[in-house]
């Protein structure tokens, strides 16, 4: 459409525009392949690239996708109810301690069976030390 | 949330992640839960840890003790190191600090600087030589120089008086030697697992449920590799092992790390004669494993070293799980609960679910057998 005002030189490429950069269902499936392996979203990018020469997919899209598989990983689940529910699925001892009015949950603490029959073959000597920035609570 | 790591140490030098306590504070109350918990997952009271190592934190120093008795508590040396440096820096100054606006002489200041440096060179090499003592006697004399050096700083010397060296049986050497310890005295491993978890972690923020996911890769990971290294000790044996007649006994039951500690102990029994005063015995009292003085003895008789010699943390090359009748029902105490449900008053079992129940069962979506409106 012409309106003689704001009109400008068609452009060559086609990068940018979100129709032409969406992914189609097998690269989908690839992304979130390489997602659940801890793969950088400059790193998936670079993978699409290199294995379709005319892709003008952006980094925005493949965040877009990561966003929404995390999402609808959880379902309508919150925080803990996702995290208590891995746990049972996955067969780990967890124990947990509310504060004193039984409000919320203040402490937590988790263990995989197979650590702990390490744990009862090498318990000689146990290291202890906290560490902090691993979660934002 | 702190995470306060457990790790234990396998006899392939491995880690392995115990615990991942999320706490609420580094509180000497939520430090005692914890270690109960772990507690409660070793198998019997013969299966306590025979030695805990920690660093110099006040709240946790205090909770251990109370919880595994019978434990030998150590500290890292290293942070101690850290902190007594630091500490150093800045109490042991030849001159005091000028203040901000002073006027100071340029070539001064320099020199001041370059005297403070050789300073603290000696005072942190006099501290090594006192925490790396490796008796009694030499720490005395160690200790008598280490005062020695730092005479003229009465400030730093009362710091290190009272806050650390009442400490010391937990970290010098002289001490800590005569206690099993399987060669941990600092606490890199946990360090190390700090940041391996890290590595998966990627981001500071992320919530428990994101942790938790990153955290069962990483102990998949992990179990991989430990059991890959049971596989490699039983199965390849160093070349020159084959070659010592004493060890040929330990080949494939005793791990790698072991036969090392072992060869480089009988190269030492070489060194000397049979006294045992020159032997000081450690290997035989911190790793368990035979000393020099007790190769030497072996080899002139001409006895091979056998695998009752051998603590068995060293021999242990798979993961050993414990046999337990875990197929109990609780039907009876269900139905208990079920009859005393039913002759509750309405209040009462309202009560009962919201503190009760919903712990138990809310989590697993059993949620809507009451009545929404009930809930509160």
């Amino acid at each position: 459409m012409l309106c003689r005002m704001h009109d400008h030189n068609l452009e060559e490429k086609l990068s940018g525009h979100f129709l032409a950069g969406r992914l189609s269902a097998e690269e989908k499936k690839k992304v979130i392949y390489m997602i659940k392996s801890l793969t950088v979203p400059q790193d998936i990018l670079t993978n699409l690239k290199q294995n379709n020469k005319e892709s003008v997919t952006a980094i925005k899209q493949v965040y877009n996708v990561r966003t929404r598989w995390r999402k609808g990983q959880r379902g309508d689940m919150t925080e803990l109810q996702y995290l208590i529910s891995k746990l049972v699925e996955h067969q780990y001892v967890y124990y947990t301690r509310c504060n004193s009015e039984e409000t919320t949950i203040e402490n937590i603490f988790f263990a995989h069976p197979e650590s702990i029959k390490l744990l009862n073959t090498f318990s000689t000597v146990l290291v202890m030390d906290s560490t902090y920035k691993t979660n934002n609570h | 949330m702190p995470l306060f790591e457990i790790v234990g140490c396998t006899s392939t030098k491995m880690k392995n992640s115990v615990g991942f306590p999320f706490l609420h504070f580094e509180q000497e109350d939520n430090f005692t839960w914890a270690l109960k918990m772990m507690k409660g997952l070793l198998s019997s009271k013969y299966n306590m840890p025979k030695m805990i190592v920690t660093d110099r934190d006040g709240a946790l120093m205090n909770v251990v003790a109370p919880v595994f008795p019978e434990t030998y508590i150590m500290l890292c040396f290293f942070h101690i190191g850290k902190n007594v440096r630091a500490k150093c820096i800045t109490d042991c100054r030849v001159k005091p600090k000028p203040p901000k606006d002073a006027k100071v002489d340029k070539k001064e200041l320099k020199k001041n600087k370059e005297k403070n440096r050789d300073v603290l060179e000696k005072v942190v090499s006099a501290w090594k030589e006192l925490v790396e003592s490796p008796t009694e006697e030499s720490y005395a004399s160690a200790s008598f120089k280490f005062k020695e050096v730092c005479m003229p700083f009465p400030k730093f010397i009362s710091y290190v008086e009272t806050t650390i060296l009442n400490l010391k049986e937990k970290f010098v050497r002289a001490w800590t030697n005569k206690v099993l310890n399987l060669g941990c005295r600092t606490t890199n491993i946990v360090e190390s697992a700090h940041g391996a978890l890290k590595k998966y972690l990627r981001s500071s923020v992320g919530d428990l449920a994101s942790c938790w996911d990153e955290i069962n890769k990483m102990l998949i990971v992990q179990f991989g590799e430990i059991q890959g290294s049971f596989g490699r000790n039983k199965t390849v044996v160093e070349h020159k092992y084959k070659k010592i007649k004493m060890m040929r006994e330990l080949e494939d039951y005793v791990s790698r790390r072991a036969l090392k500690f072992i060869h480089d102990e009988l190269k030492r029994s070489k060194t000397f004669g049979f006294g045992k005063e020159d032997c000081g015995c450690v290997q035989k009292t911190s790793y368990g494993l035979p000393c020099a003085c007790i190769i030497a003895m072996k080899s002139k008789q001409k006895l091979p070293i056998v695998l009752d010699d051998i603590y068995p943390h060293w021999k242990r090359l798979s993961v050993q799980g414990e046999e337990v009748d875990d197929d109990f029902s609780v039907m009876e105490e269900w139905n208990g609960i079920q009859e005393c449900l039913k002759k509750c008053p309405y209040k009462m079992k309202l009560y009962l679910f919201t503190h009760q129940a919903q712990r138990v069962l809310g989590v697993r979506g059993c949620i809507g057998k009451i009545p929404k409106s009930h809930i509160r």
